[in-house]
């Protein structure tokens, strides 16, 4: 039956400049990629409750881009019981494309800005697969809280949502929907044309 | 205790102007202000329990930077047990200080987005550099951590209901709980 919409879930992170590119690979796909047809959800609204994101992560496939090996994206979901219809491991990705995620974190380097654009454009195939085919099926999921793994390092969350890698970086969570990865030539025409890498931001 | 470092909490939001402010203003404080003397905290680790994540909220008195009404930096914290010693109300603080948010970019650190992160950090820094003052007043006692999974998806803007505070000026905030800042004695 397709979706009306995907959900795009970046770690959202501050500290390390990985979670810059994840923020900016949602951006592309939210503005550039595909707009209008996926929502931008953060971890903390959907912790402290505001409504339209809590809303985005229950009513759309959710996914998720994990910057680093904290995981800490995959995290925040099963802290509240939503599972990830995919989920991107950005160093899964990045040893792939070879883009290196850069030292500034108010905004990438042109290759760190790359490696956004990696990220994006398998989020946006397996987001298209998902907004397109008849075949793929989403069921609304309701959040409730799940502590387990609240500020405790120790839970496999690997484990604990039962990932599957299907492509390099790309995973599949036990018990939805298996997506499909196309290889779409005008996404990566619009990210090579009309996502410019900018070299300096003028600080 | 004294006060040596602070600890930056931006509300970690991705759709509004504000969070993008909150951000680039952490990284101003933490990078050029006060370096040596800030730590940042990241809400997402925080969460998910790496340790130093969770340590410097507890070890240092906390600025919340909300870049909404919907208080995510504050009420992240207060969902953990610990209060902050200073909460932003980005919007309202860059309404009264003349930076008009609409036209910012959320993406890009530039413009107004930019100009209003610096304004904002350098309020920050002030403030930061009067609790740590040698000899100073000011004293921080440390939280310990609670969880709260009871209370989360409480859907109230600005802490209504959970959290009162002293109004420094328009958008800057003590929750009444916390310590006088110096400059309020």
């Amino acid at each position: 039956m397709a979706v009306e919409k995907v959900t795009i879930f970046p770690c959202g992170g501050i500290g390390d400049p990985v979670s810059s590119v994840t923020r900016l690979a949602g951006y592309i796909l939210a503005e550039d990629l595909l707009a209008g047809r996926v929502e931008l959800v953060s971890i903390p609204p959907i912790i402290t409750g505001v409504p339209e994101e809590l809303e985005a992560a229950q009513a759309h496939p959710v996914i998720v881009l994990d910057g680093c090996g904290h995981r800490c994206g995959s995290n925040a979901l099963n802290l509240i019981g939503i599972k990830p219809a995919a989920r991107l491991f950005t160093p899964r990705v990045r040893s792939e494309t070879k883009h290196a995620i850069g030292k500034r974190r108010p905004f990438p380097e042109v290759s760190g800005q790359k490696l956004a654009k990696d990220l994006a454009e398998r989020a946006a195939a397996i987001a298209r697969h998902m907004l397109e085919d008849p075949a793929y099926v989403f069921e609304r999921q309701t959040a409730s809280p799940n502590p387990e793994g609240l500020h405790d390092e120790s839970l496999d969350i690997e484990a604990a949502l039962g990932y599957e890698e299907v492509e390099t970086g790309c995973f599949q969570c036990a018990g939805m929907c298996a997506f499909k990865m196309r290889d779409d030539p005008e996404v990566r025409r619009m990210l090579e044309e009309d996502v410019e890498e900018i070299e300096d931001l003028g600080q | 205790m004294a006060v040596r470092r602070i600890c930056m909490h931006a509300c970690g939001g991705i759709t509004r102007v504000g969070a993008t402010v909150a951000r680039l203003a952490t990284y101003a404080v933490a990078e050029e202000l006060l370096p040596e003397k800030t730590l940042i905290s990241c809400a997402p680790a925080f969460l998910r329990g790496v340790e130093e994540d969770v340590l410097m909220v507890l070890k240092s008195p906390s600025f919340a930077l909300d870049g909404c009404e919907w208080s995510c930096g504050t009420n992240l914290l207060y969902l953990a047990g610990i209060t902050p010693a200073v909460r932003f109300l980005l919007p309202e603080y860059a309404e009264a200080q003349g930076f008009d948010l609409s036209g910012g970019s959320r993406r890009f650190p530039s413009g107004v987005t930019q100009e209003f992160a610096r304004f904002v950090a350098e309020r920050v820094a002030g403030i930061a550099q009067g609790m740590m003052a040698r000899g100073g007043a000011y004293q921080f006692q440390r939280p310990e951590l609670k969880m709260q999974p009871d209370k989360w998806f409480r859907t109230a803007p600005n802490m209504e209901g959970v959290m009162e505070f002293v109004r420094l000026e328009p958008g800057v905030y003590r929750p009444v709980t916390m310590p006088l800042l110096p400059e309020e004695s």
